[in-house]
């Protein structure tokens, strides 16, 4: 099969900054002194040294009445209660799944913070223990909430809902965690035909949408069998390589730039989305949408 | 495994260092006690540190230098802290502790040039004579350095620098006379071996920090090893010159206390020289290069030692010489020194006399 | 040869015609990799590192590496095969590599704060492109930009730079792998700019005690030179990066 394959100079790069000029909030840098006054309390990114209050990462400063904290534009993901992310299961344990959640320790899935098939409220028997692997096993993927913080700063998460549990079909997309607009729901059933999972973590699954959801077992079925079809599976990669579009820019994810991106995209092949200057293009086209439904 | 110190053991240590006192009862710019054991051969030095051992052995062979630098020997390390030690230490080459300690020995000796790698040449041909066999007819020394950390109580980077210079200063390698195309390299026994030309002595002092820096101890033993937060080794000379420098990480200095360290290492580094110059004055003392040289003690085939052992008892401790022929040389010797306590040239002097006297009358028995 | 050729021009310019107290060139770019945490490329003179840093994560490996109260950094070192003038046979191990990538884990841990990932892991994977002179301090260098790229706190850049001394006389900054061949000490030394605090120093080959302060003092005003350069360059990636995304999630 013929390939159309593209070779550039590395000084041909393309820049894929789509910056704005706007207002530009005060950088902060490692060991930069954020205040010499004693009277605030420190946060995140920040510490305390003869007197000062400095700064530890570099960013911006974010301030609640007293608390001063410094918020990096790039790290780990730093779970807090009540996100929804999407993770894999790295270890079966006893009572417990090990889950990596592009967090800085792997989270914890309990066995009892999960619904069981049969059954909303019921006691985990010790069959239950030995059918662990059969409900999850290393490298399955889920969603699931943070139901807490350990004090370690590792997170619990449960899937006591029906809309959380293992993921069948889909594709998983990783981004920088940064890039995931904090909103009501991360929960997206687009029109253009697909769903899409926005994990607080950077983990976004795009999935075609059911139809059905009747099926209440607290999601442990995986249909491998039901053939997608082909314009879902296109949708589905279109939607991917603008969220990598996107991505590459460092624009925010969340519903609307994802199905502007979408639609501004729809003069490129799904493959051709994958060219540098498209992608840029891509890029460029939404944030001038997006920046117009802000204005208006 | 790590050697574990209890909590209440190190708030001990920090609480004492911080009155300026140390477990073991030196004060806090005191070396523990340095020894030297002479072995009896040329370049076999056992140094002790307190109860931290290091042995140092020398040898040298003929070899054909490397094709880039025709005209230069070799000095090589070969360093080695094997779990004997402790059993903190794993086997192998590539061991952290071993890399620092080859990196900060080669440092001091090596990069800093104590010893000329050109005065190691023997025949150095022209280059543009045999192109096609390179450098077959070169030849030049190649010294090998072996040091092995026997028993780790502390301090061994101290150690092994005082056992290194001190092989160095100790080490004979043998004559060697050029007449044309050939070398004659001459057995120890026919002639007397060369010592090696040093340009200077560099020695280590270490000087480790507790809490966040502010304390201080010079040569720090295990115990203090195990609590100190970092360390900077400063490798220098009586020259006052700086032939390495190492510190690694733990706590930060400022440049007021690395200057400090630095002062306080000349005037260490002057203390230890000075004991090891009385030291290797005592063994050279049984090869006396004046002797050596005339013509009587060269016509005398030189007997392989030890002939015949002599002891003799001096100040409560037991000298192990071995004495010698006729022309009243004294050969090559073994004698444990301690150099830590007080032991004055001329009383070292009478003893050997002593010795030699004995030596005499007891071959005259014989003969 | 070599040995004719003078550090120091009489009119005080450098083989490579910078002054006694200037630096190479440095260039640098943050967030160059997509998969690690943060990664940054940074060009002092001709040497050209590439850094990237994974983590935070759970230790992974040898558990009983993990701390209860500190992150484990963990630095690998590798010089590319072909980043010296005569091709490498290995990438990394030799004894060179292995000594470096201790020292520059003993740069980095001085400056991260490893008291707040109780037993996580930081990954610093540094790899030489091209190798003229200045190896360990451009390692750093790179090193802190990449720490700083995945978010990860610091009390502050650590910054490394050499300096020596030409003539017995006037001390030289930020060594050239040429000037590194003609001879000469030469003193490296990590510091934390801000706080002048030193946190490695190494120093191969010899001179007089009295010249170690103004050397030393070259060296650090060399990282301090250096951090305000790395300084403006982390400020424009964050003002770019934080452009694009529309200053999100803040207020």
């Amino acid at each position: 099969m013929p390939q159309k394959i593209h070779i550039r100079l590395a000084a041909h790069r393309v820049n894929a900054s789509v910056a704005v000029n706007r207002r530009v909030p005060k950088i902060f840098t490692p060991g930069q002194v954020i205040t010499e006054q004693n009277e605030f309390m420190r946060g995140h990114g920040t510490y305390e040294e003869e007197g000062f209050l400095k700064s530890s990462v570099a960013g911006v400063k974010e301030q609640v009445n007293n608390l001063i904290s410094i918020r990096p534009l790039k790290s780990r993901y730093n779970g807090e209660v009540g996100d929804v992310v999407v993770g894999r299961i790295t270890e079966v344990q006893q009572k417990r799944w090990k889950v990596d959640t592009n967090s800085r320790l792997d989270s914890v899935l309990l066995l009892s913070s999960v619904n069981l098939p049969g059954g909303e409220l019921r006691r985990r028997s010790a069959e239950d223990e030995h059918m662990m692997r059969q409900y999850l096993q290393e490298g399955d993927l889920i969603s699931a909430e943070v139901q807490s913080v350990f004090s370690d700063g590792s997170l619990s998460l449960h899937t006591r809902s029906l809309k959380y549990g293992k993921l069948s079909q889909g594709v998983l997309i990783k981004v920088f965690p940064s890039l995931i607009k904090r909103s009501k729901t991360h929960f997206h059933n687009l029109y253009v035909g697909a769903s899409i999972i926005l994990g607080n973590n950077g983990f976004i699954w795009i999935y075609p949408t059911v139809t059905n959801s009747e099926d209440g077992v607290g999601g442990f079925v995986q249909n491998l069998e039901e053939v997608v079809s082909r314009p879902e599976r296109e949708t589905i990669a279109r939607l991917r390589n603008c969220i990598l579009a996107l991505t590459q820019s460092k624009m925010m994810l969340f519903d609307t730039s994802i199905l502007y991106a979408f639609e501004e995209s729809q003069k490129y092949s799904v493959p051709e989305l994958l060219v540098p200057e498209a992608m840029v293009d891509v890029a460029i086209l939404t944030q001038d949408r997006l920046s117009m439904a802000e204005n208006s | 495994m790590k050697n574990i110190t209890s909590n209440c053991e190190r708030s001990f240590i920090i609480e004492a260092l911080s009155r300026g006192k140390r477990i073991d009862g030196r004060e806090i710019y005191d070396h523990r006690k340095v020894n030297f054991f002479f072995g009896r051969e040329y370049g076999h030095v056992e140094a002790h540190l307190g109860d931290t051992k290091v042995l140092a052995q020398i040898s040298s062979e003929v070899v054909v230098p490397s094709s880039e630098r025709s005209t230069e020997g070799f000095l090589i390390f070969n360093i080695d802290i094997s779990p004997m030690a402790s059993p903190a230490y794993e086997t192998g080459r590539l061991t952290k502790e071993c890399i620092e300690l080859t990196r900060i020995v080669e440092r001091c000796f090596r990069e800093s040039r104590v010893v000329e790698t050109e005065g190691l040449c023997i025949v150095a041909g022209e280059k543009e004579n045999n192109l096609l066999n390179l450098c077959y007819n070169f030849k030049v020394w190649s010294i090998r350095v072996d040091v092995h950390v026997l028993d780790h109580c502390g301090n061994y980077i101290d150690c092994a620098c005082l056992a290194v210079s001190a092989a160095l200063r100790h080490f004979r390698r043998p004559d060697i006379a050029i007449s044309g195309d050939e070398v004659v390299i001459y057995d120890i026994l026919d002639r007397p071996p060369v010592p090696l030309s040093l340009h200077h002595l560099p020695l280590c002092i270490t000087c480790s920090f507790f809490d966040s820096g502010n304390l201080f101890a010079v040569d720090p033993s295990l115990e203090e090893e195990s609590v100190m937060r970092g360390r900077l080794v400063l490798g220098v000379n009586v020259l006052k010159e700086i032939c390495a420098i190492q510190h690694n990480g733990g706590v930060p200095l400022s440049k007021d206390q690395i200057n400090r360290c630095a002062e306080i290492a000349f005037v260490k580094v002057q203390e230890l020289t000075s004991l090891m110059d009385k030291g290797l004055a005592v063994i050279m003392l049984s090869v006396p290069n004046a002797a050596v040289k005339s013509t009587e003690a060269r016509s005398n085939s030189w007997v392989r030692l030890p002939p015949r052992r002599v002891f003799s008892v001096f100040d409560g401790r037991v000298f192990n010489l071995a004495l010698i022929n006729s022309s009243k040389v004294v050969e090559a010797c073994q004698v444990p020194c301690w150099l830590g306590t007080r032991t004055d040239d001329t009383s070292l002097g009478k003893a050997l006399e002593d010795i030699r006297a004995q030596s005499f009358t007891e071959k005259g028995k014989a003969s | 040869m070599s040995k004719n050729r003078e550090l120091l021009s009489k009119i005080g310019l450098r083989l490579d015609g910078r002054r006694a107290d200037e630096l190479r060139r440095i260039r640098c770019k943050l967030g160059v990799f997509t998969e690690p945490d943060g990664s940054a490329y940074l060009e002092q003179g001709l040497t050209k590192i590439l850094a990237a840093v994974y983590g935070p994560h759970q230790v992974r490996g040898n558990r009983s590496k993990a701390q209860h109260d500190a992150a484990v950094v963990n630095c690998q070192f590798s010089m590319a095969v072909f980043s010296t003038g005569e091709r490498k046979r290995r990438p990394r191990g030799d004894r060179k590599s292995t000594e470096i990538s201790i020292h520059l884990r003993q740069a980095l841990t001085a400056a991260i704060k490893t008291e707040l990932y109780p037993w996580s892991q930081i990954d610093v994977y540094v790899e030489v492109l091209h190798a003229d002179g200045g190896i360990y301090p451009a390692c750093v260098n790179a090193a802190t930009l990449a720490l700083i790229d995945a978010g990860i706190p610091l009390k502050e850049y650590v910054c490394a730079c050499t300096a020596s001394l030409a003539n017995n006389d006037v001390p030289m900054l930020d060594i050239s792998h040429q000037e590194e061949i003609i001879g000469g000490p030469t003193l490296t030394v990590a510091a934390l700019p801000m706080s002048g605090k030193i946190v490695l120093m190494e120093m191969s080959q010899r001179f007089h005690v009295d010249h170690l302060q103004k050397v030393l003092e070259k060296a650090l005003q060399g990282c301090r030179d250096i951090k305000h350069i790395l300084d403006e360059a982390v400020k424009s990636h964050i003002q770019d990066v934080g452009s694009s995304t529309g200053w999100a999630n803040t207020t």
